[in-house]
């Protein structure tokens, strides 16, 4: 190989390693990493507090399934009714961090300012000032941010105290401060559990402050850090094949040899970690060597650039191994399957600015207000996963489309609105109908008379029993079989004086004794249990006073519902109108809003594969070249 | 190539400056789209709002507090029995039949509580059993039945079903709780 082809690889090597960095997004999150691990962190502590009212406990059931919209309106609805007085501060910080993880900053700035003006207590200030930062970080108006985590003071626990130092670097970074994010980083512990994120901020925070050796050893210590969790895992991947690519520009092929090994075979980095892995090979002249990763990466699915670039790169190490043959039928398959490729790309293209690809598109977007975004096997068939693969990662991209679902979500809910409204209506009327038919069957004079008989009935019961009292009246309260006997002895007495005359003195004598024994026995019976017949007959005539209280009060209630029912039917009417033109008025803006979303998706769409065109037009040229030069040195020979 | 130093840390503030500029021309992107951005931002809190005055208005039609009875279920450790599904009927009748997902089973154990059923019920003496059905105790299929005796009155009944963990006998426990 002579000189001139020598600089000449390695000119095209840095050239594709920046079009890599373009095109991958490889660095894009060194630039501008907030690394707060999860979306929802800091909104809520799980134990805060222990559930003291349900409809609390149903929006946290809504939160927790990261249900953004649902848990909001269930937690507006439970505070209209009342129903979240127990946590009622708990609750507005909810709200605040609902909001702000739904995307309304502004709201959520609202709430939380409210919240201070107020005096929330100590602990909570410290959640609110964090909240506070995030929601005007995420607004750009980073000196408000600083300003907010400025103010948190005070004991807190260690994950809160290291996720205010990383927003803060972050804020730091974003102001062009990185000196000042130097130090901040450095002071977060080192076995925090956000550790990789943190050095991998501070690996830029330093190269930025132009000590690009300490910079360059974090990123090193991100490239080895061990974890189960996926995102750690690929900001590893993704730090070492930033250093291999970074080492093959530098022409340090061993070096970079190693970063590229480190990055997962299996993961999103592997085909640019092969190609990568390739070109250190080629780059000392081992072009069998380079074969092995790049033969691999030809043999995927084309779900990246790295691929396309395999279909270059074997016929070249090919062409340098002298297989003449082999390296010409490889650059013609690869001038075959670019061809297509360029069709394939300019047929999504005017797909997507005909409008077409978005009854596919919004399909695919899922209903769910909690669903992920949208995922590689959601894209529409004719947007090709390979063409658009950078953007799948690319924040831009991935918020333009969160916008676009919940704007979808939106609609959905509008439309089961509109659709519900005449069946309230319906029950309305069928209720109204109801009210008229039986109000009138209830007539309360009917009732008053019905109630007044029964009072007086009761209370000519209470007059014979407090005579009974009064005179100790105790044969009254005998009980039936005991009257039957009294009878019965008041029959004996009759006889025995009808009889008198024809009995016998002693016979008589007997018969009276008998008489008054059994009368005595009697009186005694009776006499001896009154108390528990007047407390019976008491606790009767009590529950006939209560029962006659609950029916006046029913009556009452009657009374009332007869009187409030028209009032209570009156206002819907223009209640449903009112909700009608609101929600005609929404659906017009939410449709007009997600028309023009759409318009932002389409250019970023057709952007993305403008520029790949671009990139596939001269891979095909130099496939074409390549080929040529080839045929040249055969026919020569 | 001259302008690469040998050093290859330098290359690699190369790349950084060079992931810098990609960024501020997302950064420049974004600002076009901003007035969009609030305008969406705008109608997510007012069709938020038209939410909660129609859940409100649905309540109020629907389920006057005079018949309502609110069934919640929520899960308190749960390490004896992981739940599937629940069958809940109110006075010998189904009144719902839930199955639930990983995600609304995880909700349920980090402390939320789940608005299970919602209907209409006349006053008086009712009776609620709820059949709760999935892995119990050393993962063997578990079916276990609460029968709840309650009295309708004339405000709203709000019953809360709960899973908790009887740790005497390991065993998943079932208990039913009144709410005023």
């Amino acid at each position: 190989m002579g000189i001139t082809e020598y600089q000449v690889v390695k000119i095209k090597v840095l050239n594709k390693f920046k079009q890599q960095c373009r095109q991958w997004g490889l660095l894009l999150s060194i630039g501008g990493a907030l690394c707060l691990p999860t979306a929802n962190a800091g909104i809520y502590d799980g134990n805060a507090s222990v559930v003291q009212e349900l409809d609390y406990g149903e929006v946290l059931y809504q939160f927790y399934q990261a249900k953004y919209f649902t848990a909001s309106v269930a937690l507006l609805v439970a505070k209209q009714k009342g129903r979240l007085e127990a946590h009622k501060t708990d609750a507005d910080l909810l709200l605040g961090g609902f909001y702000l993880a739904y995307g309304l900053h502004m709201d959520a700035e609202s709430i939380f300012n409210k919240m201070l003006e107020q005096g929330a207590p100590e602990g909570v200030r410290t959640r609110i000032w964090l909240n506070l930062a995030k929601a005007r970080y995420r607004k750009g108006a980073y000196n408000d941010a600083i300003r907010a985590l400025e103010e948190i003071e005070g004991e807190m626990p260690a994950d809160r105290k290291d996720e205010i130092q990383l927003l803060m670097s972050n804020l730091l970074m974003a102001r062009g401060e990185y000196k000042q994010a130097v130090k901040v980083l450095q002071k977060l512990p080192s076995d925090n559990d956000n550790e990789a994120f943190a050095k991998y901020n501070l690996g830029i925070a330093l190269y930025k402050s132009q000590q690009q050796i300490l910079g360059a050893e974090q990123l090193d210590a991100v490239g080895l850090v061990k974890s189960n969790h996926p995102e750690v895992k690929a900001l590893r991947d993704k730090a070492n094949l930033a250093l291999g690519f970074a080492l093959l520009s530098a022409q340090d092929s061993k070096k970079a040899r190693a970063y590229f090994e480190r990055v997962r075979l299996s993961g999103p980095f592997s085909n640019k970690a092969l190609l990568g892995l390739g070109w250190t090979s080629a780059l000392q002249e081992n072009y069998k060597e380079a074969l092995s990763p790049w033969v691999e990466l030809k043999s995927r699915t084309r779900t990246d650039a790295a691929v396309y670039e395999s279909y270059l790169a074997v016929p070249y190490a090919l062409e340098k191994l002298k297989a003449y043959n082999q390296a010409l039928a490889a650059y013609d398959e690869a001038i075959k399957v670019l061809k297509e490729e360029l069709v394939n790309v300019e047929h999504a293209e005017s797909t997507i600015k005909d409008g077409k690809i978005w009854q596919q598109l919004i399909g695919k977007l899922d209903q769910n207000e909690n669903s992920p975004v949208i995922e590689i096997k959601d894209l529409p068939s004719v947007l090709e996963v390979r063409y658009i693969s950078s953007l799948i990662a690319n924040n831009q991209f991935q918020e333009a489309i969160i916008n676009l679902r919940d704007l979808q979500y939106l609609k959905l809910n509008l439309k089961k609105w509109r659709n519900d409204l005449p069946a309230f209506k319906h029950i309305l009327d069928l209720r109204r109908k109801t009210y008229s038919e039986r109000l009138p069957k209830l007539s309360p004079e009917k009732g008053n008379f019905r109630l007044a008989a029964f009072k007086k009935e009761r209370d000519a019961y209470k007059n014979e029993f407090d005579k009974i009292v009064k005179n100790n009246d105790i044969k009254r309260l005998a009980t039936p079989e005991e009257k039957n006997l009294v009878d019965r002895l008041n029959d004996m007495k009759d006889s025995l004086r009808r009889n008198k005359s024809r009995m016998d003195k002693q016979q008589y004598a007997n018969y009276e004794t008998k008489y008054k024994l059994l009368k005595g026995l009697m009186e005694w019976d009776i006499g001896s249990t009154i108390k528990p017949r007047q407390w019976k007959i008491q606790k009767q005539l009590r529950s006939l006073d209560k029962t006659i209280k609950e029916t006046i009060e029913q009556q009452k209630a009657i009374e009332r519902a007869r009187k409030a029912a028209p009032r209570g039917f009156k206002g819907y009417a223009k209640k449903f109108k009112a909700y009608e033109k609101r929600i005609k008025s929404l659906q017009s803006g939410v449709d007009g809003a997600f028309e023009q979303q759409k318009k932002v998706v389409q250019d970023i769409l057709v952007a993305e594969l403008a520029w790949l065109k671009e990139r596939l037009a001269e891979y095909l040229d130099q496939a074409n070249y390549a080929m040529a030069r080839l045929q040249d040195i055969g026919s020569n020979e | 190539m001259s302008k690469f130093k040998p050093n290859w840390l330098i290359s690699v503030l190369t790349l950084v400056m060079a992931s810098l500029v990609f960024g501020a021309s997302f950064a420049a992107s974004n600002k076009s789209t901003r007035t969009l951005e609030e305008k969406i931002q705008s109608l997510k809190k007012d069709v938020m709002k038209l939410n909660r005055d129609l859940f409100v208005l649905e309540e109020e039609l629907l389920f006057p507090s005079s018949t309502q009875v609110a069934v919640f279920l929520s899960v308190d450790v749960g390490n004896f029995f992981r739940l599937d599904s629940v069958q809940l009927k109110l006075d010998d009748k189904v009144v719902t039949n839930y199955l639930y997902t990983q995600q609304e089973i995880q909700a349920l154990a980090r402390g939320g509580v789940q608005r299970l059923y919602v209907g209409n019920i006349k006053k008086g003496k009712r009776e609620l059993v709820a059949t709760f059905r999935g892995p119990g105790p050393n993962g063997r299929e578990y079916k276990r039945a609460t029968t709840f005796k309650f009295n309708k009155g004339t405000g709203t009944k709000y019953i809360e079903l709960k899973i908790a963990d009887e740790s005497k006998n390991l065993q998943p426990e079932f208990v039913v709780k009144e709410w005023e």
